[in-house]
């Protein structure tokens, strides 16, 4: 729980847009700097969902909830979020970690990790 | 630009069609809408084909070629379209293009999809092959958890409740029911899917809060259009359809990157372009066919359209705006809901039901009354790719 989070975010050199994923031009003003920014401070949950219907690699599971979560500095992100769904409420903090998310042809992709 | 215009239609009825390749569904929908066009032997100028996972699933490349062999079209141009689940409508925008450029006279349209024969699980991940590579695919998200967040985002915010969903669910099921096309044929009983008992295990949670009954199905199935030069379209000294309107608008690739997550931005663009070549408004529309392919979605494009007020769009629904003889009638074929969604097939299927609507041919219990102007939306990823044509009847 303790890696950091390896997201990176494109803050805008011009007009300050955050990005995420990432664009090549921004969106807001089209110019083409970009600095990149980690997530930073609390993880306000917007909106979530669990899934019942999974797609192949999670083989092992029976339901996945997935969130996007809003950090201090404006970086927003899909993350899955290891709670019930029950547990949750959208404007609820949430602490955010970097783990294992799914197995691929034999590999382990890692990414957001969210939980209350 | 020349006026264009829809003089043939025909579909093959959706389903699991196991019995039935992919290039035979094509070829099937072709011939019914060449020979509704009286263009049997004719043919067409042009092909052009919407399908997305012939490549993926069916191991078929390069089919636009092969259907317009199996068709006997050569030697006319063929292509295919892939815009994901709007690819239908892409197909139909390239057709009606060519026919205005004044390059082509008569162009045919098919769209289809074959999506049973797979493994559910790599259907699913294959459909959500089209969310984002890095910031959403590796999670898991499928475009059914997509429709749960931005399901549980609107109904906080326009205080929408489940009734309002079921209410969608029941009307398409209900005109699916009348429907021969529509893959499911059974109208719901709210006391077996909603209330009753065994509520929970017949309409299982999904993608919270989307229930099964909020889903579209996954379907077989294709459907075609001939499009042609208004010159050839009054020779046949018939009903016709024009296409008076067209729009399509992009937004961002993934929903966490829009201002407004509720905002269908999209859709809204392609229909005020739509509405603006047609020189027409919302309330000029009889009939409209909605991407329904979440129950939450045909309210929220219903208001994005401009038919009802943002936060309206529920209770219009349960007010019964939206039923066959209501203000406006949205989905009289089902909709993607019961219809179902082969996601090439779909945006060609919806202006095929628009086209028999404005031609007065359906059994009374699904004809709406003196139709004159017909609305599509078809869109691709989470509405990030959308296109709207507005239809006209023109009777000799
Ligand atoms: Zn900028």
């Amino acid at each position: 729980m303790s890696e950091e989070i390896k997201l990176i975010a494109y803050r805008c050199r011009n007009c300050g847009r955050v990005h995420y994923p990432r664009c090549e031009r921004c969106l807001t003003c089209k110019k083409r700097e970009f600095d990149e920014i980690r997530p930073q401070g609390k993880a306000t949950l917007l909106t979530f969902t669990a899934v019942y219907s999974l797609p192949v690699g999670f083989e092992d599971q029976q339901m996945l909830c997935l969130g996007v979560v809003e950090f201090e500095n404006q970086v927003r992100a899909l993350g899955q979020i290891s709670a019930a769904p029950s547990a949750l409420k959208e404007g609820m903090a949430l602490t955010a970690s970097w783990g294992a998310i799914r197995r691929r042809e034999g590999q382990t992709l890692y990414g957001l990790i969210l939980a209350p | 630009m020349r006026p264009v215009a829809i003089i043939g239609a025909g579909m093959i009825p959706f389903g699991k069609l196991a019995d039935q390749s992919l290039m035979q569904m094509l070829a099937r929908a072709a011939l019914a809408a060449l020979d509704d066009a009286g263009r049997s032997e004719s043919g067409a100028d042009a092909l052009f084909v919407a399908n997305v996972g012939g490549g993926i699933l069916q191991h078929r490349t390069a089919i636009a070629s092969s259907l317009a062999d199996l068709l006997a079209l050569l030697p006319a141009a063929a292509e295919l379209v892939e815009n994901g689940p709007a690819s239908g409508a892409s197909a139909a925008k390239a057709g009606l293009l060519a026919v205005a450029s004044g390059y082509y006279d008569s162009v045919l349209v098919v769209g289809g999809e074959k999506m049973h024969g797979s493994p559910t699980a790599q259907i699913t991940d294959f459909i959500a092959s089209m969310t984002h590579p890095h910031a959403e695919y590796p999670y898991g998200v499928t475009m059914t958890g997509m429709g749960g967040m931005y399901a549980r985002l609107y109904m906080e915010k326009y205080n929408l409740s489940p009734t309002h969903l079921q209410a969608v669910s029941v009307k398409n099921h209900a005109m699916g029911a009348l429907n021969p096309y529509a893959h499911f044929q059974l109208p719901i009983d709210p006391e077996r899917i909603f209330d009753g008992p065994f509520a929970e295990i017949n309409n299982p949670v999904l993608a919270d809060p989307l229930r099964l009954y909020d889903l579209c199905p996954i379907s077989d199935g294709a459907a075609a259009l001939v499009l042609s030069t208004v010159e050839i379209a009054e020779s046949l000294k018939k009903p016709y359809v024009l296409v008076s309107g067209f729009g399509q608008a992009t937004d961002t690739h993934t929903l966490v990157q829009r201002d407004d997550p509720l905002d269908l931005k999209a859709v809204r663009l392609a229909a005020r372009a739509a509405f603006d070549m047609a020189r027409l408004s919302p309330a000029d529309v009889d009939v409209a066919e909605l991407h329904d392919a979440f129950t939450i979605l045909e309210i929220a494009i219903s208001e994005e359209v401009g038919f009802f007020e943002k936060g309206a769009g529920g209770d219009a629904v349960l007010d019964g705006k939206t039923c066959l003889g209501g203000q406006i009638p949205i989905n009289i074929s089902g909709g993607l809901k019961a219809r179902g969604h082969p996601l090439g097939a779909t945006g060609v299927a919806q202006l095929v039901e628009i086209v028999w609507q404005l031609r007065h041919e359906l059994p009374p219990e699904r004809q709406v009354e003196n139709a004159q102007i017909g609305l599509t939306v078809n869109f691709g990823g989470f509405a990030n790719n959308v296109l709207c044509f507005i239809l006209k009847r023109v009777a000799p």
